[in-house]
């Protein structure tokens, strides 16, 4: 029997692939990662099904890649090696609880940003969610495994902070889970106090095994809410500012963007240039309060630290979004309510690739300064999205560049974005959803008994080397 | 001019466009509109810079009422219009062209802060009221006062929506 049938077995005919156009398709994303094409897509729709291929690829040393939903800007899931089977977990999209009282979901790894905005809205309209800095259809499983950032990062820090446990399968076949769902269902309020090995499947990018379920935390919704934009000028005055609003806790989310891509929020068409004397950066903030009267005594904040801005930089601007709408149309209204689809705009060419980091508060604007250097000595559109991160314990940065994707401009990106890595770890910030070039550099910088200990960990979990081997670059 | 009567000609100025003022959700048009060709030259000449842009899109949702447009088309003026990010021009010659810069030529020179834009947006300010506390001030409107009354008048339409 061929290893495609025994797939068949498992699945069903329907749901494995050879054919040529998956295969392609599966091979590559819109990075300047080099493409490699797989042997088979799988497409498992139960825990017990991941088990038995995770089983079958152990009995014949099959290389598995997870796949969520395909939304990761990062090459994180082509495969490193050849033969490797796609095991896309898409078909696993149930929202299996929503526990009001514990403000946590338990969702299988194909639900997305935009299955869970709708199913909240329409079921636990007191409750909500986040969402990540990309398309709606980004899985929501992903993101937090791979410790993104959304919305509520500002506040609560990165994606996996929010993880009260997970279900997974191990390379070896065996069902584990880890927080408090270890006594029984209905009761995945955390992760404490246990050896946390949460962290034995976060940043792993799928190294560690198959997670099919996780718990994830939710919030009450607000009910006064007030959005702005901030303009500002200069990397350092834009990031002091910042660090002044999030560390006085007024914002619940404050996310900075470089101004041409306001531009491009607006309906600039590509390529759009940052011209002399606009605005470095354009922020958008969400400030809330139980009541009308705690918004207003943070709006009168911010706009009290705003203005003292303004001594040292007088065309500083606190815009309420109202005039932004008003100028731009009621679709601005879009870009904070779930603004993920906001950022269609960086799929303008067929190339798009990142540089992003999390990074120690006092350095965030040495980074911007020096970095959007780089990017303009390599001609791209100056495209940086910061964020400050866990109520100002850290931050993050990232530059964007969207590309057409021809040889040259390959060759140029990937110079570019060596640049900026090494400033980054010049810096001493961690890349974060990590090609495999740019793991190898931070290994290259790291404490080579933290290699040696990811690599042992990795090696005990998976001692026949099947789950995503070369990734991280391990 | 004294300052009150810089008033009621403003007031009646502002009246008269607020009387024509057209709303529309549509976003960005042609200027010239009529010909295949005038629609294309909008498109050339579309700003790159964020004013610009901003300004485009606002007279051009203005000028979808085509009695506006058909008046707009027969203007002929340069107008500055100088905010403390940098200055754009507007050349109105059977339509509308936006430029970065200040033209040398300008027939009217118009200044406000991107924040009294904002104010004015918000309907926290009104225009002549800027303009009495001199947050908006214009050279040339007393050597070219219909030039004054045409781009005041629009202005004021485009920004209130």
């Amino acid at each position: 029997m061929s290893l495609k049938e025994k797939f068949e077995r498992i699945v069903g005919a329907d749901h494995v692939s050879d054919g040529a156009a998956e295969r392609y398709v599966y091979s590559r994303d819109m990075t300047e990662n080099p493409p490699r094409t797989p042997q088979l897509i799988v497409m498992p729709s139960t825990t017990e099904e991941v088990q038995q291929i995770v089983r079958l690829a152990n009995e014949e040393r099959v290389p598995l890649v997870p796949f969520a939903t395909g939304q990761s800007v990062g090459g994180l899931t082509i495969p490193q090696v050849n033969d490797a089977v796609i095991v896309d977990l898409k078909r696993m999209n149930k929202i299996l609880d929503v526990d009001e009282e514990g403000m946590y979901m338990v969702v299988e790894p194909g639900v997305t940003f935009g299955h869970v905005r709708k199913y909240l809205d329409e079921n636990h309209p007191g409750l909500r969610y986040t969402y990540a800095i990309s398309s709606p259809f980004t899985s929501v499983i992903a993101n937090a495994l791979l410790q993104g950032l959304c919305d509520l990062s500002t506040r609560y820090g990165a994606m996996a902070e929010f993880i009260n446990g997970l279900e997974a399968v191990l390379p070896t076949g065996e069902i584990v889970r880890v927080g408090s769902a270890i006594l029984g269902d209905d009761n995945w309020f955390g992760r404490y106090p246990l050896p946390d090995l949460v962290g034995l499947f976060t940043g792993w990018q799928g190294m560690t095994g198959i997670v099919t379920k996780m718990a994830l935390q939710l919030w009450p919704k607000k009910p006064f809410t007030r959005h702005f934009a901030l303009f500002t000028f200069g990397d350092f005055m834009t990031t002091d500012l910042l660090k002044q609003i999030v560390r006085a806790d007024l914002a619940d989310d404050a996310g900075a963007l470089s101004f041409s891509v306001v531009k491009g929020l607006i309906g600039m068409p590509a390529p759009i240039e940052a011209i002399e004397g606009e605005p470095d950066y354009g922020t958008f903030l969400t400030l809330s309060g139980v009541t009308s009267l705690v918004l207003d005594e943070k709006v009168r904040l911010l706009e009290r630290m705003v203005n003292s801005s303004k001594v040292k930089e007088p065309k500083n601007l606190l815009i309420p979004f109202e005039a932004v709408a008003r100028l731009m149309s009621e679709e601005a209204y879009g870009w904070v309510d779930f603004p993920s689809d906001s950022f269609k705009q960086l799929t303008e060419y067929d190339g798009l690739t990142w540089m992003g980091t999390y990074i120690h508060t006092k350095n965030w604007g040495e980074a911007l300064f020096k970095g959007r250097k780089i990017v303009e000595k390599y001609g791209y559109e100056l495209m940086a999205f910061l964020k400050p991160m866990k109520g100002m314990h850290f931050c993050e940065f990232k530059f964007i560049i969207r590309f057409e994707r021809d040889d040259e401009n390959l060759k140029r990106v990937r110079q570019c974005n060596n640049e900026l890595l090494d400033l980054a770890l010049d810096l001493k910030a961690i890349p974060y959803k990590t090609p495999v070039w740019s793991a190898k550099k931070l290994h290259e910088r790291a404490d080579p008994n933290f290699i040696e200990l990811v690599r042992r960990i990795r090696d005990l979990l998976d001692p026949h080397g099947i789950m995503n081997p070369g990734r991280w670059g391990l | 001019m004294t300052e009150a009567r810089m008033f009621v000609i403003l007031s009646n100025f502002t009246n008269d466009y607020k009387m024509r003022n057209f709303k529309s959700q549509n976003v960005v048009r042609g200027l010239a509109s009529g010909t295949a060709e005038a629609e294309a030259n909008l498109m050339l000449d579309e700003p790159k810079d964020f004013i610009g842009f901003l300004m485009a899109q606002l007279i051009n949702r203005q000028l979808e009422d085509p009695n506006l447009e058909s008046r707009v088309k027969d203007w002929k003026m340069t107008v500055v219009l100088a905010t403390d990010y940098y200055p754009v021009t507007l050349t109105f010659d059977r339509g509308v062209r936006f430029s970065m810069g200040a033209a040398s030529d300008a027939t009217l020179i118009v200044e406000m802060s991107f924040g009294t834009i904002i104010r004015l947006v918000m309907e926290e300010t009104s225009t002549i009221k800027a303009f009495l506390k001199g947050e908006i001030k214009a050279r040339g409107m007393f050597r070219h006062p219909v030039a004054m009354k045409r781009f005041y008048g629009l202005l004021n339409a485009a920004l209130k929506g």
